[in-house]
C-alpha cells in the first residue's frame, strides 16, 4: 500500500500510488495513512488520481480516516476517476467530502468551500 | 477461483478484460465489476471457503439485456438476504463507515436471488446492459 506525502504548510496532500483500493488493500490503507499523519496539518488532501477501483471496503477505509480525523483536521478528496466517484455518489458519500477534480484546484481552493469545485 | 481478496481483484480484472469489448459501456462494466467484487468478497469473507480452500464458481452471461451472474460456493448457509433498504446514511450523525457493500448490490441489480441448493450457496446477479 504506496502512499506518498507532500506538505504545503498546514495542508497535507497524501497521495494514493495504489490503482485499487479495495478489500484487500483497506486495512493496509487506514495504517499506513496514520504513519504519515503530522501533528501540524489541519487539513488533509486525499489525492485518488492514480486510483481506477473503490469498493465499499475502500470507501469504508477513507471513511475511518475521515472520522479518526474528527475535528483535527479536515479530509477533501482530489482528483476522481468517474469510476471512483460513482462510487462516491450512489452511496451518497459525495456530500460528506470536498471533493475537488485535481489536487492543484485544491490547494488554491479557499477553506469554507463545499461540494464541487472547479 | 480459490476465496481470496487477491484472487478477486485478479478476477475482477481478468472480467473486465474480457467484458469490456461486449459490454460497449464504461458504467455498465464498473458496475459489473463493483457488484461481483462486493458480492464475492462477501464470499471470502463469511463462507468459511478461504479456510476450507473451496473454490467458487463465478459464472457470466450476456444475452440482449442483461449482464447475468451467479456465484456458488460450498460455504456455510446464509441465514437470510436480508435488503438493507438504503444505504447508510451519510448526513445523520457520524459518516458510516462500513455497510455499503450489500446497499451497493441492491441498488445496481435488477434481479437479486440467494438459494441454498444441493449444499451450495447459490447468489444470482443480474444488471441490466443499459444504464437510465
Amino acid at each position: 500500500m504506496n502512499l506518498t506525502r507532500q506538505n504545503y504548510g498546514t495542508t497535507t496532500v497524501i497521495s494514493c500510488e495504489e490503482d485499487r483500493l479495495d478489500a484487500l488493500v483497506a486495512v493496509r490503507f487506514k495504517d499506513r495513512f496514520r504513519d504519515l499523519q503530522s501533528s501540524d496539518a489541519r487539513r488533509y488532501v486525499l489525492d485518488l488520481s492514480n486510483v481506477a477501483f473503490l469498493d465499499s471496503s475502500g470507501l469504508g477505509a477513507v471513511v475511518a480516516v475521515y472520522k479518526a480525523l474528527g475535528d483535527e483536521a479536515a479530509l477533501d478528496l482530489a482528483g476522481l476517476s468517474p469510476t471512483v466517484e460513482r462510487v462516491l455518489r450512489l452511496t451518497r458519500m459525495d456530500s460528506v467530502f470536498r471533493i475537488y477534480p485535481d489536487v492543484e484546484t485544491a490547494l488554491t481552493a479557499r477553506e469554507g468551500t463545499s461540494g464541487y469545485a472547479a | 477461483m480459490v476465496a481470496s481478496f487477491g484472487n478477486v481483484r485478479r478476477t475482477m480484472q481478468d472480467m473486465r478484460q474480457t467484458l469490456a469489448p461486449s459490454l460497449h459501456n464504461e458504467a455498465v462494466t464498473d458496475y459489473v465489476e463493483l457488484v461481483l467484487a462486493e458480492a464475492l468478497n462477501n464470499v471470502v469473507e463469511h463462507s468459511g471457503c478461504a479456510e476450507s480452500g473451496e473454490l467458487i464458481h463465478l459464472e457470466i452471461m450476456l444475452d440482449d439485456r442483461d449482464v447475468r451472474c451467479q456465484i456458488r460456493d460450498c460455504g456455510a448457509p446464509w441465514p437470510e438476504l436480508r435488503n438493507p433498504g438504503r444505504f447508510p446514511d451519510p448526513l445523520e450523525g457520524d459518516a458510516p463507515e462500513g455497510g455499503f457493500g450489500w446497499p451497493l448490490i441492491h441498488t445496481l441489480t435488477r434481479e437479486l436471488r440467494y438459494e441454498r441448493v444441493l449444499g451450495e450457496n447459490r447468489l444470482t446477479l443480474v444488471l441490466p446492459r443499459q444504464v437510465q
